[in-house]
């Protein structure tokens, strides 16, 4: 299994009337063929912009971004058109991001026909052949997304995501608006297509139990950079840094036997407007010392694989 | 006594081709002090149940088609308008989904709960902004931020401020409606845990509507399974979580993935709920139950006691066939 997409010092910066706005901040990772890397943090931490900005559907400021060993960063015109088919996206609110105006059949085809593929009859063949795939009756090839529940509307995204045979899809929190039975046949459907066609995907959501099980890797996110990466279960065995044993300490647990030791995070977000030089979880850090008022952490490799932005992981985690 | 207690409520909301019956004779219970978690999927008529404690429920196309609502034994459907406006606020308040939409954007936050303690309690200005500046403290919030407008909070502070001011009042009930679904878990935390704290200060009852079960073992003391507006199932938070029987309540807490255990695939409830303006004779499951049998196909279920507090709604599971 080759790597499919590698990111170098990632940078997206948003001017605002305050400053720069650092939305993500010298991110780099890299995803194997056939893998998903989960992504999760904080509301506003920069996750959906980091999807963005890989899939080149808004420009890095800075930072380099590589498909199949090819550097795309500045691919432009044709031969980045031809790339777009192979990098797609399914978004969160299958209700708004969805052409009100068009039915079912027409929002699966529309990819197609933007591309000029395919003639007509085909499309429709092609779509029906897609409806099957995501579970859609074909009874509802007329219907209008405002007709159908959020779990239809989703596999409406899902199947337009595919229409033009993708290698790679950022999916953007695609089951936080549905309920938990919903939840989890779309959860079954993306891993059902992933072993079919050998997807890769990046996984954003904010629900842990969602990443866990759905992940080969998970990159925790903290105001614009990342603050661990590791394999999914070693991260909820093995949590480093204090945001995330936090942030899994928080998770509430559905059951009323596990006796819950939380740590709180206590203390105001940092803002991402010209930050300092210093560590971004500083004012909800208990251990936050004068180096991290002063220095930004180096994102490094504590364990194997599993790497931490925290000036004092060592001391705090007690390892050598 | 009890605070609350809904008996065979039903609504439906009227529409030009279709009736849709939200709610079907629904029984439901609160006593002071205590929360109730009412848990369902999307449809299921929470929010319905919700509106109609405050009689807000807009009509048409709603419409209240039976039952009572007594509140200390008062029945709220039976009372004046003005009589139910004293009501909510004071007594009966309600946290909605959206913070932004509770809030007034060009009113700065310390004056939002200023006026509404000022409405409710007839104080002047100076007393009521001072009580609001407590609230604001109670729930976390520096009191110099009562200058800021809602803009400048971040949603988990936003959702704090519209619970300072459902509790300005110290209600003797709080509707919150997944009041914490619009924030992430370590904001959630926070605010939860100061619904907790303000529970116990107040002796405020609580009615919890999540889809989270993991919310839900945190804050409740009884739970309320709800299915195509009716209660499946009914019990104290121990009997559910240990011993939940309706095969609905057991197919939600097979859908949401493990924290600690791993599995290749989940197994979702399948198919949907029934459209509620075509409900199907007998049990209003059956579609989606693997042990339907030709009665529960025929026969309505009854709300029934298979333990002292517990109540099912599947002849199945009663008689121990499950
Ligand atoms: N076009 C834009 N202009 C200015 N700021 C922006 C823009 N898009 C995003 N931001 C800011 O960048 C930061 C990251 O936003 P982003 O949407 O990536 O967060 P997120 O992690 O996806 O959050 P959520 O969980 O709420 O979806 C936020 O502070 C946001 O306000
Ligand atoms: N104003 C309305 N007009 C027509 N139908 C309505 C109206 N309000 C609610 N309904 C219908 O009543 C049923 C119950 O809706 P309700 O909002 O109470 O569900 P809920 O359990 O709160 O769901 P959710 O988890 O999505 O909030 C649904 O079928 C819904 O479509
Ligand atoms: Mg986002
Ligand atoms: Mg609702």
């Amino acid at each position: 299994m080759g790597e499919l997409i590698r990111v170098e010092n990632l940078k997206k910066y948003f001017p605002t009337p305050g400053g720069m706005l650092h939305a993500v901040d010298d991110v780099s990772f890299s995803i194997n063929e056939g893998e998903t890397l989960g992504v999760v943090g904080e509301s506003g931490c920069g996750k959906s912009t980091l999807g963005r900005v890989v899939l080149k559907l808004i420009e890095p400021t800075d930072g380099r971004i590589y498909y199949r060993g090819q550097d795309i960063t500045d691919l432009k015109g044709k031969s980045f058109a031809e790339l777009r088919k192979k990098m797609q996206i399914v978004f969160q609110d299958p209700y708004s991001s969805l052409n009100p105006r068009l039915c079912v059949s027409e929002l699966i085809a529309d990819p197609l026909k933007a591309n000029r593929m395919l003639d007509r009859r085909s499309r429709q063949e092609k779509v029906y052949e897609l409806m099957d795939m995501v579970g859609l009756s074909r009874r509802f090839a007329f219907s209008y997304p405002h007709e159908l529940d959020g779990g239809r509307r989703q596999r409406i995204g899902i199947a337009r995501a595919l229409v033009l045979d993708p290698d790679f899809i950022v999916c953007d929190e695609p089951v936080s608006a549905l309920d938990v039975s919903i939840q989890a046949q779309i959860l079954n459907l993306l891993q059902d297509l992933q072993q079919q066609r050998n997807l890769t995907y990046i996984f954003v959501t904010h629900d842990l139990s969602v990443v866990r099980h759905i992940s080969t890797n998970i990159m925790v996110m903290y105001v614009g950079v990342v603050v661990e990466k590791c394999e999914a279960k070693e991260l909820f065995k093995m949590p480093l840094h204090p945001y995330t044993k936090g942030l899994l300490s928080a998770i509430p647990i559905p059951s009323i036997d596990v006796p819950r030791n939380k740590v709180e995070l206590k203390g105001e977000l940092t803002s991402p407007v010209e930050p300092k030089n210093e560590c971004r979880f500083v004012a909800r850090c208990k251990y936050a010392s004068d180096l991290c008022r002063s220095q930004a952490p180096k994102f490094e490799e504590v364990l194997p694989n599993h790497f931490v932005s925290c000036h004092h992981v060592k001391e705090i985690n007690h390892l050598a | 006594m009890s605070l609350l207690e809904i008996k065979h409520l039903s609504v439906q909301f009227e529409t030009r081709d279709s009736v849709i019956k939200a709610v079907n004779d629904l029984d439901l219970t609160i006593e002071a002090g205590q929360t109730l978690g009412l848990v369902g999927e999307t449809g299921a008529g929470k929010t319905t149940t919700a509106l109609s404690i405050l009689r807000l429920i807009q009509e048409p196309p709603g419409r209240i088609k039976g039952g009572e609502i007594l509140f200390e034994g008062k029945d709220l459907l039976k009372v004046s308008n003005e009589e139910m406006r004293a009501i909510r606020g004071n007594e009966i308040s309600m946290i909605f989904q959206d913070p932004m939409t509770a809030l007034n954007p060009i009113i700065r936050v310390g004056e939002q709960i200023a006026e509404v303690i000022r409405l409710h309690e007839n104080c002047s200005k100076g007393e009521a902004m001072e009580k609001a500046l407590y609230m604001l403290e109670t729930v976390g919030i520096r009191p110099e931020r009562s200058m800021d407008y809602p803009h400048q909070f971040s949603g988990g502070m936003k959702q704090r401020v519209v619970i300072a001011i459902a509790l300005a009042c110290s209600p003797k009930l709080l509707i919150a409606d997944e009041p914490t679904t619009a924030l992430d878990v370590t904001i959630q935390a926070q605010v939860l845990e100061m619904m907790n704290k303000l529970k116990q200060q107040f002796n405020t009852a609580m009615l919890m509507i999540t889809h989270d079960l993991g919310i839900v073992a945190e804050t409740c003391d009884h739970v309320a399974i709800m299915y195509a507006g009716e209660l499946v199932e009914y019990g104290t938070i121990e009997r559910i979580f240990h011993n939940p029987r309706h095969p609905y309540t057991n197919g939600l807490f097979g859908a949401i993935p493990s924290l600690d255990k791993d599995v290749d695939r989940l197994r979702p409830i399948p198919g949907l709920m029934p459209d509620p303006a075509a409900l199907p004779k007998g049990c209003k499951f059956q579609e989606r139950c693997e042990y339907a049998c030709d009665k529960c196909r025929e026969n309505a279920q009854m709300f029934t006691e298979i333990e002292p507090g517990h109540f099912v709604r599947c002849e199945r599971a009663v008689r121990g066939e499950i």
